[in-house]
């Protein structure tokens, strides 16, 4: 095969919507760095000032401006793996001459530590016992939880679109244009309680009716799948093993908030759930689930993946859009606000991989049914990522009212052989720890966003930090 | 949009306590501003988009959480806004504290630039302490760059993007931009060189917006240590037809350097290479300082008024004598001021009664 | 400019054509450059890819001196298309039946044999310009330095008055002047067919009133140009007095115009240098320069503002009104008792319909722009709102003509001239003031590397270039702003002598130069041959 030129590259790209980060993605990948021969032709083949492409370029983590610099491995130095021996992967491939590089948190720290090398990801607590393969299902549900979001993800062939439709995919979006008009889904959210699963927890029926409401066309959903938070890896595992329960409900608010056109931004650090994505969007788009005529109706939405390049601000939603743009990632002032100048300055729906997979289940299921999985008073559920000092880390869907030892001890089996919890991080290093009594709290929406009032996406159990504060 | 004041739609809000009015559009720290609130800003610059990057303009806003910056929040119908509170006037100290912590100095030399002085006024006005906080520096200096216009002391840099934004929304060259994140955010050129080696057109507008002096005039600061205080004279441009309004500076009667007006019709502040720096020829020494004639010798000798003008007019007299007055010609300048020109035809036409006269705009 | 500068970020597609804006008056090119921030479309004619042309939408690289038949073309793609607006073609113009008959031979097909422009991008234009709910035009001189720069002033005006795109807000046909006062030095008079406020020497009225209020009596004949004067020097012109122009650089064929000074009974310059013109004068008269005086000062809006004296000039220097006012009292001239800048300004003001509601005073802030008819008078911003100033709007008939010089055998290369951003004019000004030469250290002959290749030319080292009037010899650049057979510089550079070379004709009408077109051949040298 030959190798692509600038002009082959730039053909591909340049009348896609936001082409800008798949043509550097490409030159990167060919070059193996980004070279100023090549940001120039990119800057004046997209017309953006060179200074500012150069600037936005440097701004992103793994954008290597070096020659061999995309081929260099990065190693994971976040809270977790810090503890787990990433130091030590990194002094021993200095020691074998590949100069790694570190790298923030890429979302895996149910197995650490994770190097990253062009598009593969390796995990191992040393370099000798780096190993390839794809991340852990999540262990499977005690008896008596009903799942949402997990409830078909461990049936094998989930990935693929036969057996999504197997069992029972796309029901939810079959509902939604057949049964329903956007007016009724909307209606249908607001009442099963869903909110923004990101972190914010903003009621999604608001901001999906907000998009229809607003003028401005067309309008688009971006799927936020840059899950960037240190010691959150969830929507991970939801992309890769139920790739079209996103799909569909990214579909099923496109229909609701009258969007034509869909972006999954997809962080840079998960290389094999790019893969996934797009052949499931081929899939779907070949049996008409996306695409033009949606099962067999006037509706339109197209879906494209876009990848990251490793920032963390981007998981911000209007640092994202303005990544999306190409422009420089930095957050946009509020208000306006995304529902009405979003992708493009028009109306959009920004929401995390998780709220749009639970739209799909709560479609085919109905509203009652999800406030139910909750406990008690409270409705539905959360994916909490679990790592650190814990028997069995990984991802769990908990029932909202669930108290947090309950997930610790009886879910995962309680602190690691030999150790006690100290404390608990939860919603990421700047939601503070808990310890002592504290972590007598329940997991419910309202006591979680005023506690930790920055994200509530995951809990990482760290014995080894409580440890190492005692020392 | 293009929005007639009569178009937009009038609204009230309360400021301050008191209830004022504004129109659709105007963000708090407009509405604040046309009320004669000093609020205090710095990544703030009339002429740009509003940033809401330095925070230093936050004010509260009933029944919102935290502060807001006023720069970019919309003002919107029954809005409470306080614009000083002892809680909004220690929050703006914190964030001068951490501002200037980073920077190297912070009384700069106001020749460096026309908003130099904005941050060192901030740091006395709330009495803020330097060197409060430790720890990381972020903006590098860059004295490799040795240009003689723009110096690049990125120590002082507080990363409010003035100059970039000046560049690209108010000059359209796009020369500079932000490199890297954190601590390392850096302002840069294409592949963070030289600015010659740019689209930098050394207009020197970003000097004129940096409110630290991180960016200074080069060719102004070799006056730094010239005596006097620093006085500006309005006026325009010598050079295109634009009409840019300038401020030259002068210390005594020496010319030391030369500002936008950020006011002028023409411009509004901006201004370009030739404008903002090619201004030495005035005192440049071969000027001409006395009256020349034509010797013996054939050669051009200095002299005294009388003799050039005795000879001179001795000259055109003879020639109108000899030849008649359709023999004498005048070219007036298109680069004197109108008077010169005007003297220019009327030398000619109320003199000589023709109507030879012609200004230098066919070449 | 029809329009204020403010105007410059309202277009929603603007057409430049003979304007290198970034370099010439980079400050108004701001303000388009927010007006394609904010979703304008750009049209740029010009034969050298200049910058304007980097950010342009559509780019139309005409052979030099060809602007008529693109103006002609897209007029006939305006008219074909049934874009022409009928109803201000009605109520505001006149001829224009004709005109829309004579376009119709001017096909674009016809325009692309001509100006080299695909035709396809000429009807691009048209299609744009005539549709824009706000089309401006903004032109230099690269339209009017030409044996047809009146032809192709006229054509813009055509395309305007068929589509409408004047007297509005974000319209107009917009020349940017390029002196600082040359606007003002036309205001004043100095111009051989008017009096101040262009009122023309001809017409009895204005005779009167100039003869009762200079209490002379008035020459009833137009004048002579400048360029007329140049050529009888020695024989009907015998002294001449030139105030701050350094004609023998500046103008066209530099060896006829030292000539004609050189025949002069006496020759009388008023400067602030020593200029390569001021070395021929029998008498120098030391002026004061910008910073050093108070006047006014008319910009290319028309807009009046006042300049200030800062410090004292150097030696004896004087204002050159002061000079002329001097020099007046020794010829024993009647009227020249001013005693400040402001007495001569009311003067003005009192005897120019276009600054009668102005006075000194009055301009302090700079905001009025001419006609100012009367004291109340709020001035006017944009021009022909209500109307033209002489009723209708006329269409001319234009035709296409070759320039006055084409390239042949002998001279096989067209050489175009202009400016630089970081040097102006001859550089008396620019060329001392530090710093300036770190940008521009030299003048450089801008050749095609296609073409150097051909030519046996080395980026950096030297060409000769050669026209029927002159050699120069030059540092060569190789850079794709050329188009191959066409090279440029400019005439800043005392040791570089473009305008040597230029001066192959000029326009009938105004005696405009045609300084941007003349047929050269180029070849290598060693510098210091000639």
């Amino acid at each position: 095969m030959t190798t692509p030129s600038n002009q082959d590259l730039l053909e591909r790209w340049v009348d896609q919507p936001a082409p800008l980060l798949p043509l550097l993605h490409a030159l990167h990948e060919r070059d193996g760095h980004l070279s100023e021969d090549a940001l120039r032709f990119v800057g004046t083949a997209l017309r953006i000032p060179i200074a500012d492409l150069y600037g936005t370029v440097t701004f992103y983590h793994h954008f290597s401006r070096e020659p061999g610099g995309r081929d260099r491995p990065r190693v994971c130095t976040g809270p977790v793996c810090s503890g787990r021996g990433a130091h030590r992967v990194i002094e021993e491939l200095e020691a074998a001459g590949a100069s790694p590089q570190s790298m923030p948190c890429p979302g895996r720290c149910d197995q650490p530590v994770p190097v990253l090398r062009g598009d593969a990801v390796q995990t191992g607590a040393s370099m000798e016992a780096l190993t390839g393969g794809p991340a852990p299902l999540p262990p499977p549900a005690l008896p008596g939880v009903t799942e949402c979001v997990f409830a078909g993800i461990r049936e094998p062939d989930r990935a693929r679109l036969a057996g999504y439709r197997e069992g029972g995919g796309y029901a939810g979006l079959e509902r939604a244009v057949r049964d329903l008009d956007p007016g009724g889904v909307l209606d249908l959210i607001d009442d099963s309680g869903l909110a923004g699963r990101g972190g914010a927890g903003f009621p999604t029926g608001r901001k999906w009716r907000a998009v229809r409401e607003a003028t401005g066309d067309p309008k688009t959903v971006v799927c936020n799948a840059d899950e960037g938070e240190p010691g959150c890896f969830k929507d991970r595992v939801l992309m890769d093993y139920d790739p079209h329960a996103v799909l569909e409900g990214m579909a099923i608010a496109a229909y609701a908030a009258g969007a034509s056109r869909g972006f999954i931004y997809l962080r840079y650090e998960y290389p094999d759930t790019l893969g996934v994505l797009e052949r499931a969007i081929a899939e779907a788009t070949e049996e008409g689930l996306l695409g033009d005529s949606i099962l067999g109706t006037d509706f339109t939405f197209q879906v494209w993946v876009r990848r990251g390049a490793g920032a963390y601000i981007c998981g911000e939603e209007t640092s994202l859009l303005n990544s999306l743009e190409g422009k420089h990632p930095f957050p946009r002032n509020r208000p306006p606000f995304p529902v009405t100048h979003g992708y493009e300055d028009l109306p959009t729906v920004v929401n995390n991989v998780e709220t749009l997979a639970a739209a799909s289940h709560i479609l085919a299921n109905g509203a009652e049914w999800y406030r139910g999985l909750g406990m008690g008073d409270h409705a539905g559920t959360k994916l909490i990522s679990l790592s650190g000092d814990i028997q069995r880390p990984g991802n769990y869907e908990v029932p909202f009212g669930l108290p947090l030892q309950t997930l610790l001890t009886e879910w995962a089996g309680g602190p690691a052989d030999g150790r006690t919890v100290q404390a608990v991080t939860m919603a990421g290093l700047s939601g503070g720890f808990l310890a002592g009594d504290d972590l007598d709290v329940i997991l419910r929406s309202r006591v979680v966003r005023e506690v930790f009032p920055v994200s509530y996406r995951h809990a990482t159990a760290d014995g080894t930090l409580g440890g190492r504060c005692r020392a | 949009m293009i929005m007639t004041a009569a178009e937009a739609q009038t609204h009230c809000m309360t400021l301050d306590g008191v209830e004022v009015q504004f129109v659709e559009g105007e963000t708090i720290y407009d509405v604040a501003r046309r009320y004669h609130k000093d609020i205090p800003t710095l990544c703030y610059d009339e002429r740009l988009e509003p940033f809401g990057g330095c925070r230093m303009c936050v004010v509260q806003v009933e029944g919102m959480r935290s502060p807001v910056a006023s720069c970019t929040m919309p003002a919107a119908p029954d809005m409470v806004v306080q614009t000083q509170t002892h809680e909004i006037d220690s929050h703006r100290k914190t964030l001068l504290e951490l501002l200037i912590s980073e920077n190297r100095e912070v009384d700069v030399d106001p020749l460096r630039g026309y908003a130099s002085q904005e941050l060192a006024t901030l740091v006395d006005a709330y009495d803020a302490r330097t060197g409060r906080f430790e720890g990381g520096q972020s903006g590098a200096t860059r004295d490799d760059d040795d240009n003689p216009f723009i110096l690049r002391d990125y120590d002082l840099c507080i990363s409010c993007y003035r100059c970039v934004r000046v560049c690209a929304e108010h000059e359209g060259d796009y020369a500079i931009s932000i490199m890297n994140r954190g601590f390392a955010t850096q302002i840069t050129t294409e592949f963070n060189g030289l600015l010659k080696d740019s689209s930098c057109t050394f207009c020197g507008q970003c000097v004129q917006t940096c409110p630290t002096g991180a960016l200074g005039d080069k060719k102004a600061m070799r006056h730094t240590d010239t005596p006097g205080e620093i006085e500006k004279t309005r006026t325009i441009c010598p050079y295109c037809g634009v009409g840019c309004a300038v401020d030259l500076m002068t210390k005594g009667e020496t010319i030391v350097g030369l500002q936008p007006a950020m006011d002028g019709p023409a411009n509004e502040g901006a201004l370009c290479v030739k404008g903002q720096f090619a201004y030495d020829f005035i005192q440049h020494p071969d000027r001409l300082k006395a009256p020349m004639v034509r010797g013996d010798d054939g050669e051009l000798h200095e002299t005294d008024w009388d003799t050039a003008l005795d000879r001179a007019a001795d000259g055109l007299k003879r020639v109108l004598e000899q030849h008649g007055r359709h023999s004498v010609y005048g070219v007036a300048s298109g680069r004197a001021p109108c008077e010169a020109a005007y003297s220019m035809q009327k030398f000619i036409r109320a003199g000589f009664g023709t109507n030879y006269i012609d200004n230098c705009s066919r070449a | 400019m029809s329009n204020p500068l403010a105007d410059m970020d309202k277009p929603t597609v603007i057409f430049c054509i003979g304007t290198n804006m970034t370099e010439a008056h980079p400050v108004a090119a701001t303000r388009l450059k927010k007006a394609i921030a904010n979703g304008a479309k750009l049209i740029v004619a010009d034969p050298r890819r200049i910058g304007l042309a980097d950010i342009s939408d559509l780019y139309l690289p005409i052979r030099v001196g060809s602007d008529a038949a693109l103006l002609l073309g897209m007029a006939h793609v305006i008219q074909r298309e049934g874009l022409v607006n009928d109803v201000f073609m009605a109520d505001r113009t006149t001829e224009g039946e004709t005109f829309l008959e004579h376009v119709k031979q001017f096909t674009p097909e016809w325009a692309e044999g001509i100006t080299g422009v695909p035709a396809a991008d000429i009807e691009q234009a048209a299609l744009w310009y005539a549709q824009a709910e706000r089309g401006a035009i903004y032109y230099t001189l690269g339209i009017t330095e030409h044996i047809c720069g009146v032809d192709n002033v006229q054509s813009l005006c055509n395309l305007a008055l068929m589509t409408g795109n004047i007297g509005r807000e974000g319209t107009g046909i917009n020349p940017m002047r390029g002196q600082n006062n040359i606007q003002g030095a036309g205001d004043m008079g100095a111009l051989p067919n008017n009096y101040p406020g262009f009122q023309p020497v001809t017409d009895p009225k204005n005779q009167e009133k100039f003869e009762k209020a200079w209490g002379i009596k008035v020459d009833l004949e137009k004048g002579i140009t400048k360029v007329t004067a140049l050529d009888s020097c020695g024989d009907a012109i015998r002294a001449m007095i030139i105030d701050g122009e350094n004609t023998v650089v500046t103008d066209p064929n530099r060896d006829h115009c030292e000539k004609a000074l050189k025949s002069l009974d006496l020759l009388v310059v008023i400067d602030i240098f020593l200029t390569d013109t001021a070395k021929m004068a029998d008498v120098v008269f030391p002026a004061a320069a910008w910073g050093e005086v108070d006047g006014t000062q008319t910009n290319t809006e028309r807009r009046v503002q006042r300049l200030r004296k800062a410090i004292d000039p150097p030696g004896e220097a004087k204002p050159d009104w002061q000079i002329l006012q001097m020099l007046a009292q020794r010829m024993g001239f009647q009227g020249f008792e001013h005693e400040s800048a402001k007495d001569i300004f009311n003067e003005v003001c009192s005897l120019s319909p276009t600054y009668y509601g102005l006075d000194w005073d009055r301009i302090e802030h700079g905001e009025y722009q001419w006609p100012v008819p009367e004291k109340n008078h709020p001035g006017t911003p944009r021009l022909h709102e209500d109307g033209f100033i002489n009723g209708r709007g006329i269409f001319k008939l234009i035709n296409y003509r070759d320039p006055a010089e084409v390239i042949d055998d002998d001279y096989p290369v067209w050489l175009t001239t202009g400016r630089r951003l970081q040097a102006y004019h001859t550089r008396t000004q620019t060329g001392r003031s530090a710093g300036i030469d770190y940008l521009l250290p030299e003048e450089v002959l801008e050749v095609h590397p296609d073409d150097a290749a051909k030519w046996g030319l080395v980026d950096g080292e030297w060409a000769e270039l050669a026209s029927r009037r002159g050699k120069v010899e030059i540092k060569v650049r190789t850079t794709n702003r050329s188009p191959k057979g066409t090279v440029f510089a400019s005439f800043s550079f005392a040791d570089v002598p473009i305008n040597a070379l230029t001066g192959s004709g000029y326009d009938p009408v105004t005696q405009t130069a045609e300084l941007k077109v003349c047929a050269v051949r180029v070849k290598p040298c060693k510098k210091g041959v000639l």
